[in-house]
């Protein structure tokens, strides 16, 4: 502790305590000591400092979700993010094929998304009723929002990263892999948030909630994500579509998959590869 | 009886109807989200079936109840152990309307098989949530701290009852 004219406030322990004995400070606080959370900037004041505290405050998103306050705002901004998250990671996905495709995956992702939380969303509410926690749907609708719109900012994340393997002339499966786990990724980015944001209610419940929700989450996004196909699209495919005939869902994908890798195939052969973009990629 | 268990049974009753409403409304949706929403009068009748269903397999497992409240040495009153079990098969209604989107999002995509393999595990997880309602509402002053024990008896009567049931009935 130093002493001695001019006074200046000291730092033990890290704490704030001798900063409310110290009179007239001559120098300011030192960034080393965190403000306590009451005296950091506006917790909302508008779109771009709701999307500010999506991106780095989540506790602080969270807090106000619990306490109901202010959920539109936060709600425009969740959605004004994945929106334009969605469709940047969208057209990241889809530039593999390149033209209108690019276009086709940048509306489709953010769409995805929405509607993961569409199907997601009430059963949050449901399951809170069943296991008595306080339910409301707007609530549980701004957490899934955001939970997604986090979700998209990680995805915003690994666009450099598939760039980067479409330089690298990957190849189309690698290129899938790729994609798949940056989506799975990100999707742990949202688990993470909505268990956080369960937990933010002190009533007991919360892991059986948590566990419910993940697994419909996580079929809801799968599937979803695997009915919108196609996102990449094969090389060889003769032109972009927006969306394929439905094919079952990705269960039976799977499946089909798996035994296909014993070696027990389902169809005679497979589609022989065109000469669009040369090479069966 | 004793006077404290008087008022938490008084509390049980209130909101009777809505209760009873939920548990109906839980396994119909889910049962016509499992049966197809496109396929004509299919759906609807999954739906009336998984209500029944439920409802048979709570009023058959109900002796159960006061059977093993007899053995305890309780004696609680028809009505408080009848809305102890509408609350629990209300929990197992909200988790079928839960997961309802879902089934329908699979069932759109014309793979009955895992529809129906998703509702069979959303049965088993209301089922679980239905057993720590009953525990919790037996619990809150009807039976004390034997509840515990009388739900896993009920338990024992009625997930066989309903499995049973449901293959009878829903499986195919």
């Amino acid at each position: 502790m130093h002493a001695g004219p001019p006074q200046l406030p000291s730092m033990v322990d890290g704490t704030t305590a001798v900063w409310q004995h110290a009179t007239e400070p001559a120098l300011p606080p030192a960034r080393s000591n965190p403000p306590p959370a009451s005296s950091g900037p506006p917790a909302h004041s508008g779109l771009g400092a709701d999307f500010d505290a999506l991106l780095r405050h989540p506790d602080r998103v969270l807090t106000r979700v619990a306490a109901d306050d202010e959920l539109a705002g936060l709600a425009r901004a969740a959605l004004a993010t994945i929106a334009v998250a969605g469709a940047v990671f969208g057209g990241a996905v889809g530039a593999y094929y390149g033209g209108v495709q690019v276009v086709y995956a940048a509306v489709k992702l953010p769409l995805v998304l929405l509607a993961t939380a569409a199907v997601s969303a009430p059963a949050l509410t449901a399951f809170n009723c069943a296991l008595g926690r306080p339910a409301q749907l707007r609530r549980d609708l701004a957490l899934f929002l955001i939970a997604l719109a986090r979700m998209s900012l990680a995805l915003v994340g690994a666009v450099p990263f598939l760039r980067l393997c479409e330089l690298a002339d990957v190849g189309y499966h690698a290129a899938v892999l790729a994609t798949v786990t940056a989506y799975a990724g990100a999707g742990l980015v949202a688990v993470a948030t909505l268990v956080r944001g369960l937990r933010s209610t002190a009533r007991p419940g919360s892991s059986l909630a948590a566990v419910g929700l993940v697994t419909v989450f996580a079929i809801a996004a799968a599937q979803l994500a695997w009915t919108a196909r196609p996102w990449l699209l094969r090389p060889r495919a003769p032109a972009p579509v927006f969306l394929r005939a439905l094919e079952g869902d990705l269960g039976a994908a799977l499946e089909g998959s798996a035994d296909s890798a014993r070696g027990e195939f389902r169809r005679g052969s497979a589609p022989l590869p065109s000469t669009v973009h040369g090479g069966d990629q | 009886m004793s006077q404290q268990a008087l008022e938490p049974e008084a509390n049980l009753q209130a909101g009777w109807t809505r209760t009873g409403w939920v548990a109906v409304a839980g396994p119909v949706v889910a049962g016509m989200a499992n049966g197809g929403v496109d396929a004509a009068g299919s759906g609807l009748v999954d739906g009336a079936l998984a209500a029944g269903v439920l409802q048979l397999t709570v009023l058959t497992a109900m002796p159960a109840l006061f059977v093993g409240a007899a053995l305890s040495g309780e004696s609680p009153s028809i009505a408080a152990l009848g809305a102890a079990t509408l609350r629990a098969l209300a929990a197992l209604s909200w988790v079928l309307l839960g997961v309802a989107p879902l089934l329908v999002l699979l069932e759109a995509t014309r793979t009955d098989r895992h529809t129906q393999t998703l509702f069979g595990y959303a049965l088993l997880a209301g089922a679980i949530v239905a057993l720590r309602a009953l525990a919790a509402h037996l619990g809150n002053g009807v039976l004390g701290a034997r509840a515990t024990w009388l739900v896993w008896a009920w338990a024992l009567v009625a997930v066989p009852i309903g499995t049973g049931l449901f293959q009878q009935t829903l499986g195919r």
